[in-house]
């Protein structure tokens, strides 16, 4: 190799040298930035399924403790349905048709209470505090037979509750 | 070869098996270390396609996050560089297309975005000397085939051997080492008449 050809050599290099050197090193930081944005996907992804996890057993709780207190409720009280004429206010549907037509007590009577629990996870109140939501949806349902119009009346109460769980500050 | 750059040590295709069992097994600091140590390679491989720094570095990126994903896909450890090579030129031949591409659609949809960019590039205040140096490589590299480019850039910037180019690009090392001795010869010449030019 003669003087001429090794020095194209060096300049060859250090033309490329001024070109990839700024470029070196863009890999580690890119990779580093990937692997901290996976940590913290995995982190929110356990955090959230503990989150579940607790909202889904608190909730079960809640449907236990609500269909027991239901179940003794409809076990000691006759059955009741609300009056059209006034929301909120429970009358025996017995002595309603009973009232309204003149007759004996209607022949059938089904009563019916349907709950679910919605999760609605982790939200964001106005005081920026983060908080676990959950909706327990009750459903009371009761229906009759009405002998002097042949007909059957059905009735639905819907009632919602709301359950917050404080999720603590990091 | 160019300015000195912090960079770790070539390393043993040995010590590349061990980094890349550690990597294998989750460990992301042995897959820092083989980017250390594959970082300039890959830059040269990128550069030699597509003959364009920035876009190099760009694909060079997503290469070893490709390689990251994928590394329980490679069957011989010691060959981590070759395989990372034919990652970084995939990935810079789907770049390049679709630069090509792009920059046609550009061309057809706005001609005048290209008048605009020309005073631009006449900017007094520009650095001329760089812009002449990168014009006169880009001009003496861009003369070469693809593959003699690459494996003048893995010469000259990452000082790889000729069997290393060779298991990169897949051609056996007297190959290798023919088309550099004649890619040598194209390049003095051509840059030869710009220093003469210039001296003029």
């Amino acid at each position: 190799m003669n003087d001429k050809t090794d020095e194209i050599d060096v300049t060859l290099g250090a033309l490329l040298g001024r070109e990839l050197d700024p470029q070196c090193g863009r890999a580690r930081t890119r990779f580093r930035a990937e692997m901290w944005q996976a940590e913290q996907a995995h982190r929110l992804g356990r955090r959230g399924w503990m989150m579940t996890a607790a909202g889904s057993a608190l909730a079960a709780c809640v449907g236990l403790v609500i269909s027991f207190t239901t179940m003794r409720q409809l076990s000691q009280q006759p059955a009741g349905v609300l009056s059209p004429a006034s929301p909120g206010r429970l009358i025996d549907p017995a002595n309603a048709v009973a009232a309204s037509s003149g007759l004996s007590a209607p022949s059938s009577l089904e009563r019916n209470v349907y709950w679910r629990t919605v999760d609605d996870g982790t939200i964001q109140r106005d005081d920026e505090s983060a908080v676990h939501q959950l909706r327990q949806q009750l459903f009371e349902k009761v229906r009759w037979y009405d002998p002097r119009h042949d007909a059957t009346i059905e009735l639905t109460r819907p009632r919602e509750q709301t359950i917050q769980v404080e999720v603590p500050r990091q | 070869m160019g300015e000195s750059v912090d960079q770790t040590p070539p390393a043993s295709p040995v010590q590349t098996a061990q980094l890349v069992r550690a990597a294998r097994r989750g460990d992301s600091g042995a897959f820092e270390q083989l980017i250390g140590r594959f970082e300039r390679t890959a830059l040269s491989v990128a550069y030699g396609v597509l003959r364009n720094p920035h876009d190099a570095g760009d694909v060079t990126q997503e290469a070893f996050i490709r390689a990251w994903q994928k590394l329980k896909d490679l069957r011989n450890p010691e060959g981590f560089g070759a395989w990372l090579c034919g990652i970084v030129r995939n990935l810079a031949a789907d770049h390049y297309r679709r630069r090509k591409r792009e920059s046609s659609v550009r061309a057809m949809d706005d001609p005048a975005e290209h008048a605009a960019a020309v005073p631009m590039l006449l900017d007094p205040s520009a650095d001329l000397q760089q812009a002449e140096r990168r014009q006169r490589i880009e001009t003496a590299l861009g003369a070469l085939d693809e593959i003699s480019r690459t494996a003048v850039v893995m010469r000259y910037y990452d000082g790889a051997s000729s069997k290393q180019i060779s298991e990169a690009l897949g051609l056996s090392p007297a190959a290798i080492d023919m088309r550099l001795s004649r890619a040598r010869n194209d390049l003095k010449q051509l840059l030869e008449k710009d220093v003469a030019h210039d001296e003029r």
